[in-house]
């Protein structure tokens, strides 16, 4: 049996032009005996035709220029986003794939579990050299990461592990510190050139 | 308003070969009924920000401008950014809420007695910002978009009966909350 609830779900199909001609048929039957559905598709209209004119004030005028400037602006932000994300991506599977055979050891001895941490403790820096490292198809080496090293100290460090570059032309003892010679192979990792990156 | 306008289209090519007024004709053939739903929906106090922003998401993606459903495609534009911003800031009340609780607290007068005294528009208005969130967007999306129930159904991500009853429990609440109006309105 169709109740009133469903000839009202058709009063309101009706008055979207959503109805065929068979349900707007049997809409105009039920009406016809049916003086609350009536009242109800009365009401309903009214209440549709006010609430249109009761409108709220006219919109914030806007400045088209200056949406155009910041919808660039976002569109740009967004893209950085979604590079980056893959990049991400790119970089984690890297690691699935070559994780195994990625770890990190600490050598200051102060810690708790010397033994092995793994490579998502990464800096940014660190997980992108390896990646790369990686990338070339290289055997990528257990790696040992002492405490206090900066950026240039792990890359050279990987590389020579590597055998990427020849000990002797990454490592030079210099005042005391390692400092590294020009003489690397013009490599470019995300935009960084490795030569620039340890020259750095 | 849903049927194809190949006015728009021709807009939007414009807009793209440069003429930049393209836009703002564009613009202001959706701002009345754009700014009604945002307004209704989210209140005052975002209303202009949230407005500005609809369009600034919709200039970035006019690659995928609907234009045999523009209404649709700002609506939609506009609501999740309204859910974002809800999300954001942690006071999101869910849209597709079915609660169909009254936002009327009882200790206050009745939605009819509180509406009594204001003109016709502002007691509608006053009307519809009093119901349950889903049941007023449905309301608005109907009123101030002319959206068809099936393109409603899509943008609340629910089935088309949901959104019929959602209308129906909001033409109830209307009724009944400005009952006096409908009676003065029968007897003119």
């Amino acid at each position: 049996m169709t109740t009133c609830e469903s000839y009202r779900n058709l009063i309101l199909l009706a008055a979207s032009h959503e109805l065929n001609t068979l349900e707007r048929n049997r809409l105009g039957l039920h009406l016809a005996a049916c003086s609350d559905c009536r009242a109800f598709e009365k009401d309903a209209n009214w209440l549709a035709a006010h609430a249109a004119k009761a409108r709220p004030e006219k919109p914030p005028r806007l400045d088209i220029p200056q949406l155009e400037s910041r919808s660039r602006r976002l569109r740009r932000r967004v893209l950085q986003l979604r590079l980056s994300v893959a990049l991400s991506a790119a970089a984690a599977l890297m690691l699935v794939v070559t994780g195994p055979r990625l770890w990190v050891s600490p050598l200051s001895g102060t810690s708790p579990q010397p033994e092995l941490q793994h490579l998502a403790l990464l800096d940014e820096w660190q997980f992108w050299l390896v990646s790369w490292v990686a990338q070339q198809g290289h055997e990528t080496t257990p790696l040992v990461f002492q405490e206090g090293w900066n950026e240039q100290d792990f890359a050279r460090h990987l590389l020579v592990l590597e055998g990427l570059v020849p000990e002797e032309t990454a490592i030079v003892e210099e005042n005391g510190r390692e400092a590294t010679p020009g003489a690397l192979p013009p490599i470019t990792l995300q935009g960084y050139s490795i030569p620039a990156l340890l020259r750095s | 308003m849903e049927e194809r306008d190949p006015i728009d289209a021709e807009l939007l090519a414009a807009y793209r070969t440069g003429d930049r007024e393209a836009l703002g004709t564009l613009v202001a053939r959706y701002e009345r009924p754009l700014y009604g739903f945002i307004l209704r929906m989210a209140g005052n106090s975002d209303a202009d920000d949230l407005y500005q922003e609809t369009w600034i998401r919709a200039i970035r993606a006019l690659g995928s401008f609907d234009d045999r459903k523009p209404l649709s495609w700002l609506f939609r534009i506009a609501r999740n950014l309204m859910v974002d911003r809800s999300r954001r800031a942690h006071r999101w009340v869910p849209l597709d809420n079915d609660s169909g609780e009254d936002r009327w607290p009882s200790s206050t007068p009745s939605p009819a007695e509180s509406t009594a005294g204001l003109d016709l528009s502002e007691r509608i208005r006053m009307a519809v910002d009093l119901l349950p969130a889903e049941q007023r967007e449905v309301f608005l999306m109907r009123t101030e978009g002319d959206l068809p129930f099936k393109e409603i159904a899509k943008l609340q991500q629910v089935s088309i009966n949901t959104a019929l009853a959602r209308m129906q429990y909001a033409l109830e609440k209307l009724r009944g909350t400005l009952k006096t109006v409908l009676t003065e309105g029968e007897t003119q």
